[in-house]
């Protein structure tokens, strides 16, 4: 049933007619609004977390106790009418009574900001070393002065803290999400090929692991790593973990697909031509709902960025000193961040974000991965 | 008669507490801080540091003792209905006199708490359990006072302790309380393998201690050698000091054996015993024993406690009623308490339990109230007609204790066991710091160290030896034990070439944020060109590596008030528990007498002199040097870093109770330590409602 | 078709032996046993030296045996419908279950009435007004839901509930009704504990219904058989009621096995914020514990469950739909 905004001229009926798939998709993909939107954001923060270290201003783990859980400084963008950005020097004082830190501006001491200013010393990709930032200070050094979102229990800048976040949030999505893909595409694809004993296998194993609540599954795996393992090395499993749960649902998918496909006549003819069902499988069957599985990444990602908050929350996931959305959140998981100092929940918002963004990207790469359809 | 002439612990007097230099801490009835400059009379009290710490009053002099007795209406009415015996029946001829706080009360009410799961048995225990030791401190933690038992008195030599029982005293079932009670728990109890296995503050110089009835009313310890600190063991927090804080666990000092016998093989059979057992689906006489007579599981053990259970803490909500037989009452006769309800609601998580705080949905609640949601508590103190009580602990709430028999990694073993190393490691952590961010600025920077005014503070110069921040001292102290080469980021190197010297801080969240804490000190280690691993690791995991002798570092609070009744993580005394990681395969060797363990190696010689002091020191009969003994041992631990004391003295311990402004007889402070089996020494029995 | 259930029921077992197996391996992993917990227990209460304790147990609950033995001899009592005792607890593991389970019940509950009762609606909504400022709102509306992470939301709620509305925190059950019999004000305060847990429960399912909803409908709304009712001059409104929905709706009906699992197990963090007295935190405070029964018996408890619950789901789509039947 042709779509009556698709076709409403004839010259579009021949461009049409011409463009290749990957075209249609794209055409048809372009007019979701909201995915565009969504698909630039998702690009916007792997940008982020590529150039975390530039993008920062302080060294994200430079802790100062008298500057515990101080406000976010507000940026003046103009000095006595000319263009100047300044902060305000800021002192810490405890209140002895309510036990609070109080912290006051003071207004005679300016602290420029500027774009491309030098701070701590870093790697840039981890190869070239330099010590520019995309925003700095002038004068002193960042980590004593600049405090965008304010700053956490332990005096640490929550801004910078962020933007190291984003790099491990958004890559423990990516590692797990592809490791579980791999996983359903080929354990789905064998199971819906071949059908009989190993179909059944495959759906016990499916339906196993389905019916084991997470929860124990995280934590038995997860103790189980060795303690030598670094930060690092026990996100990286963490990844797979999470994939070895992630991977059942998309299986089952692809065995429908593969079964609804396994009696048409292009399988038939590649297997009297001799075909290999790895060739068969992977060359022609598993192209067909290639965007299916594109779709299914892109819904997938928000889901592992979930499940890495709520399992950092249980003190399974990634833990400190590791800086993840899912342990900042942590540590903003208390009565006193919430009553008493909000922007300890700052990081709340990128998640939120990136998790509306990469569903609308999904929802606009399913409606466009079959662009015959409708 | 009475209870001979110790009065020992002189501190908490006019302790003030100061962090940096100045004075933080606001009076009990702190106010918000809008209304501080409105009443210059407040702020000025606040400044002048905490009120003294208050107790009811313990009356010994029979003169004094009221010769009428009262109760509640509740229990008027079982009287009346012949269903209980009088009162003046019910308490005895000697009864547990307290002259309250403030006054004498009235009857009526509850009191609600929170706890938090199974785990969290010693909620009760440490509030409304009497305490039912034999023996207890007076509220001021100086000297030891009767309790349960009426009088005491320590022969000469120190070698045997005569209790005497109070005359008329019954359980709470109303079967008569006598010596028979404490015979049972030592012989068929704490002897009992299955059941007990001795308990360890019942041998002296590696001999049991007999106890031995003389009458149905007195009792003797007998030890073999001089044992002058028995009395303080029977009053403090240790296996033989309460029926409730170690029933369940075979400790106690006395059971009723009129109850618990029927599920003792030997008063009927083994056969019989594992019957009964297996009738209420446990395995084997000896867990059931164990369950009978745990006083948060089981509402039919009869015991002497203020309050009976009347729903376990397995069914929550956990609650308690009025003890009709207790022996406690006022100076006018009032039998007490007055306050006959607890309910205590079951709390998944401790933050819920800080905001039904703050909600003013409990009349009584110190635990769990972590230091960090102090501010939010203070904020809606007016709101919610509460008020917030401050009770600083007794020790250090923070620190990092150090495996001083580490072996995994050879070189990095011999630098923990270098004195210098660890003077280096300890003056290159910012104490300031830490007591800002984690705790609120409430604590005292310190090293492993007794609490100042304690009879065993050796002087304020031992509190800042080796643990002031001096990052150019440690390097040159590390400097000095040829730690010299370093990488291009600064770190120093192995001798051996395998790259930095990198330790490992192992430890879990607990009562304070010792992950970040980990973190901090990461940080400032940096510039002493130490490098840390920081590893958060469940409980269970750490009591594991521990055990197995595989921690390195680990952040939790260290020491002791105590050198003699609590060395656990001061000196290494503990052979298989996380609190013995100072070094277990060395404790093992003490224990045994050089039969199992590892002897500690010439570089830790200290270490064995100070083992050898501490056991001199347990059975010195001269006070004076005992207490000499104690201080040398706190000297020498500071001296040589055997742990790295951080912070202390503050309030992230149970170092605050929170208390319903209509509650009356609330002690404006008391002494927060282990040994007074804190907050019973609030007197709950004497709380009641204007 | 009697063969096929027949067949379903076996591997339906099959599926439940190897959860228990599989249950009880991974509730092993984690380093340590009951005892160590119980003595990391007496270190916090600072009463260390109370090691025999910990000896005591493993042999009286023979967790010094071998694994498999452990395996054999708790399965084993559990076919004889005895899920032993809680070493945590101290008390028969389905005393301690089943305080729980009614609550989690009624929690799940109000959950899934929650999500259904505000994702049908837009579902539907949107279908109907398909790219209107309503659809593209509302949607957005649910995808919050799903992207707010909900333990955050709980404790955030929770505490507007405390500072603004003076409402009574965490829990099911005011102080002074957990203890009280059942009664109409019981109950009356067991509902308005609910709305919290149930909003917060109910906001992570309802972004997913509304898309599986209005892809359904529109759908449907494709059909020959709604054009025909439009030509015979239906109005709108009680045609899209009528026909497409109840068709749209076939899936959720055919989902109602899985809810209680799902809830379940997803609900566990959500019930630690808002201290919920429901099987989640039991579950997890068991795991941490190494309350061996106690856990095992509830992940098994889960896992028969989901086999019960897909078992359901695959019978009631083939009940309604004809299609599914043959093609087995």
């Amino acid at each position: 049933m042709p779509d009556n905004a698709t076709l409403t001229a004839s010259q579009d009926e021949e461009r049409i007619s011409v463009a290749s798939q990957r075209q249609l998709i794209w055409w048809r993909f372009r007019k979701h609004k909201l995915a565009m939107v969504g698909g630039i954001i998702v690009l916007f923060f792997y940008f982020v977390a590529l150039f975390g270290d530039f993008l920062s201003t302080s060294d994200p783990l430079a802790s100062e106790g008298q500057r515990s859980m101080m406000p976010p400084q507000s940026v003046h963008f103009f000095d006595n009418g000319s263009f100047s950005p300044h902060v305000y020097a800021v002192r810490g004082e405890r209140d002895p009574i309510t036990l609070q830190r109080h912290y006051t501006v003071d207004p005679n001491q300016k602290i420029p900001v500027r774009l491309f200013a030098s701070g701590y010393e870093y790697k840039l990709f981890g190869l070239i070393p330099t010590n520019i930032h995309l925003i700095g200070t002038e004068g002193t050094r960042a980590e004593e002065s600049l405090f965008l979102f304010g700053t956490d229990q332990q005096g640490r800048d929550i801004y910078s803290r962020l933007i190291h976040a984003t790099g491990t949030s958004m890559f423990i999505g990516l590692a797990g999400v592809a490791l579980s893909i791999m996983l359903g595409v080929v354990l789905g694809g064998i199971s819906g090929y071949y059908g009989g004993a190993v179909d059944t296998v495959i759906q016990r194993l499916i339906e196993i692991l389905r019916s084991i609540p997470v929860i124990p599954l995280w934590m038995g795996l997860a103790a189980a790593m060795p303690r030598e393992w670094s930060v690092t090395q026990v996100y990286l499993a963490l990844t797979v973990i999470l994939s070895i749960i992630g991977w059942t649902e998309l299986g089952r998918v692809v065995r429908g697909r593969m079964m609804q496909i396994r009696g048409e006549d292009f399988v038939t003819a590649a297997e009297l031509v001799g075909s290999r069902p790895r060739r068969i499988i992977f060359k022609h069957m598993v192209p067909l709902f290639a965007s299916h599985i594109i779709a299914a990444t892109t819904l997938a990602l928000p889901l592992m960025i979930v499940a890495e908050t709520s399992l950092s929350f249980l003190g399974l996931g990634l833990r400190p000193p590791a800086i993840s959305w899912g342990t900042m959140l942590q540590q903003a998981q208390n009565v006193q961040a919430v009553a008493l100092s909000p922007w300890m929940l700052l990081p709340v918002l990128p998640v939120i974000v990136v998790i509306l963004a990469f569903n609308f990207l999904g929802d606009g790469l399913r409606d466009a991965a079959d662009p015959y359809d409708l | 008669m009475t209870t001979g002439g110790y009065s020992r612990r002189g501190f908490l007097r006019d302790v003030v507490l100061v962090s940096g230099g100045a004075l933080v801490l606001g009076a009990c009835t702190s106010t918000p801080v809008a209304q501080t400059g409105a009443s210059a009379g407040r702020g000025g009290r606040a400044m002048a540091g905490l009120p003294d710490v208050q107790g009811a009053e313990l009356i010994i002099d029979p003169a004094r003792f009221p010769k009428t007795f009262r109760e509640a209406p509740e229990l008027a009415k079982l009287v009346a209905d012949g269903k209980l015996p009088p009162v003046a029946e019910r308490v005895g001829a000697e009864p547990l006199v307290l002259k309250p706080v403030e006054g004498v009360g009235r009857y009526g009410g509850q009191i609600r708490r929170g706890f938090v799961g199974q785990g969290d048995w010693q909620n009760a225990v440490r509030f409304c359990s009497g305490p039912d030791s034999l023996l207890y401190w007076d509220y001021k933690f100086e000297n030891v006072v009767p309790n349960i038992a009426r009088a005491f008195e320590l022969s000469d030599n120190d070698t045997v302790l005569t209790l005497h029982l109070r005359k008329g005293m019954r359980w709470s079932d109303g079967h008569p309380f006598t010596a028979d009670d404490i015979v049972f728990w030592r012989e068929d109890v704490s002897l009992t393998a299955e059941l007990g296995s001795g308990s360890s503050s019942m041998r002296i110089g590696g001999e049991q201690i007999r106890v031995e009835k003389v009458d149905d009313l007195t009792v003797r310890f007998v030890s073999k050698v001089p044992n002058p600190l028995l009395p303080e063991r029977l009053a403090g927090w240790t296996d033989v000091a309460g029926m409730v804080a170690t029933g369940h666990l075979g400790g106690g000092g006395f059971m009723p054996k009129h109850y618990l016998s029927q599920f003792h093989p030997k008063y009927s059979s083994v056969d019989a015993a594992n019957k009964l057992a297996a009738e209420a689906g446990f395995k084997g006489w000896a867990a059931f024993f164990r369950n009978q007579a745990s006083w948060h599981r089981n509402p039919n053990l009869p015991t002497v406690t203020p309050w009976v259970l009347t729903r376990p803490i397995s069914n929550p909500p956990w609650e308690f009623g009025p003890n009709p037989y207790s022996i406690w009452v006022d100076n006018e006769g009032n039998q007490l308490p007055y306050i006959g309800k607890i309910t205590m609601g079951n709390i998944e998580n401790t933050e819920v339990l800080g905001l039904r705080a703050a909600a003013g949905e409990y009349d009584m609640q110190d635990r769990h109230l972590g230091v960090t949601n102090l501010p939010v508590l203070l904020e809606n103190e007016k709101r919610s007609g509460y008020t917030i009580h401050r009770a600083p602990f007794t020790e250090l709430d923070c620190g990092i204790r150090v495996n001083l028999a580490y072996e995994e990694d050879k070189e990095l073993g011999e630098l923990i066991r270098t004195v210098e190393f660890r003077r280096a490691l300890s003056m290159g952590i910012d104490r300031g710091q830490v007591n800002e961010a984690f705790f609120l600025g409430t604590c005292t920077p310190s090293a492993t160290m007794a609490a100042e005014g304690s009879i065993y503070d050796p002087g304020p110069e031992w509190r800042t030896k080796w643990a002031t921040h001096d990052p150019a001292q440690a390097n040159s102290l590390l400097d000095g034990i040829g730690l010299t080469a370093k990488d291009s980021a600064g770190y120093r190197l192995r001798k051996d070439g395998n790259g930095r010297i990198r330790l490992d801080y192992q430890a879990f969240p607990g009562f304070a944020d010792f992950i970040g804490i980990g973190e901090m000190i990461k940080r400032q280690w940096q510039a002493i060109g130490i490098d840390l691993n920081v590893q958060a690791a469940e409980s269970n995991l750490l009591i594991q590596r521990a055990t197995a002798n595989q921690l390195m570092l680990s952040g939790q609070q260290v020491g002791t008030d105590d050198p003699f009744l609590k060395a656990d993580t001061f000196l290494p005394t503990i052979t298989n528990n996380y609190p013995g990681m100072i070094g277990i395969p060395y404790a093992q060797w003490f224990a045994s007498g050089g039969k199992q363990g590892k002897e500690p190696p010439e570089s830790m010689k200290l270490l064995k002199d100070a083992m050898a002091l501490y056991e001199k020191g347990l059975s010195e009969p001269d006070d004076a040097e005992r207490v000499r003994i104690g201080k040398e041992l706190y000297k020498m631990h500071a001296d040589q870093v055997w742990s790295i004391g951080i912070v202390g003295f503050g309030l992230a311990l149970n170092g605050v109770y929170l208390t319903n402004n209509n509650l009356r007889n609330v002690p404006a402070r008391v002494v927060n330590s282990l040994h007074m089996k804190s907050m019973n020494n609030t007197y709950p029995m004497t709380f009641f409602y204007a | 078709m009697l063969s096929y259930i027949g067949r379903r029921l076996a591997l339906g077992l099959f599926t439940v032996w190897a959860v228990s197996v599989l249950a009880f391996l991974i509730i092993q992993l984690p380093p340590g046993d009951f005892a160590t917990t119980r003595l990391a227990e007496l270190a916090a209460a600072g009463n260390p030296s109370a090691v025999y304790e910990a000896e005591r147990l493993r042999a009286e609950y023979g967790l010094d045996q071998p694994i498999f033995v452990q395996y054999f001899t708790w399965i084993g009592q559990v076919i004889q419908g005895n899920l032993g005792m809680s070493f945590d607890w101290n008390r028969p593991v389905a005393d301690v279950i089943g305080d729980r389970l009614l609550l989690s019940m009624v929690v799940s509950v109000a959950a899934i009435i929650f999500t259904w009762a505000v994702a049908l609606p837009i579902g539907v909504y949107s279908a109907v007004r398909r790219y209107s400022v309503g659809d593209y709102t509302f949607t957005f509306l649910g995808f919050l839901g799903l992207a707010i992470p909900n333990f955050l939301l709980a404790l955030i709620l929770m505490y507007l509930g405390f500072a603004v509305f003076d409402a009574n925190v965490g829990g099911l059950f005011s102080p002074e009704y957990e203890s009280a019999p059942w009664s109409f004000a019981k109950a009356w305060d067991l509902l308005k504990h609910l709305l919290l847990p149930a909003v917060v429960l109910g906001m992570t399912g309802t972004a997913q219904l509304v898309r599986i909803m209005r892809a359904n409908l529109l759908d449907e709304l494709k059909k020959p058989y709604v054009i025909t009712a439009r030509a015979k001059g239906l109005s709108e409104r009680r045609m899209v009621a009528k026909y497409p929905v109840r068709v749209a709706l076939n899936p959720f009906a055919s989902s109602i096995g899985f809810l209680f699992p799902q809830v379940v197990s997803g609900a566990i963090v959500v019930s630690i914020v808002l201290s919920l007295p429901t099987v989640g935190p039991l579950l997890l405070r068991s795991l941490q514990a190494q309350d061996m029964f106690l856990a095992g018996a509830i992940v098994l408890l889960l896992g028969v469950m989901t086999v019960i619950g897909t078992l359901i789901s695959d019978l009631v789509l083939m009940w309604l739909d004809p299609r599914i039947r043959h093609a087995r």
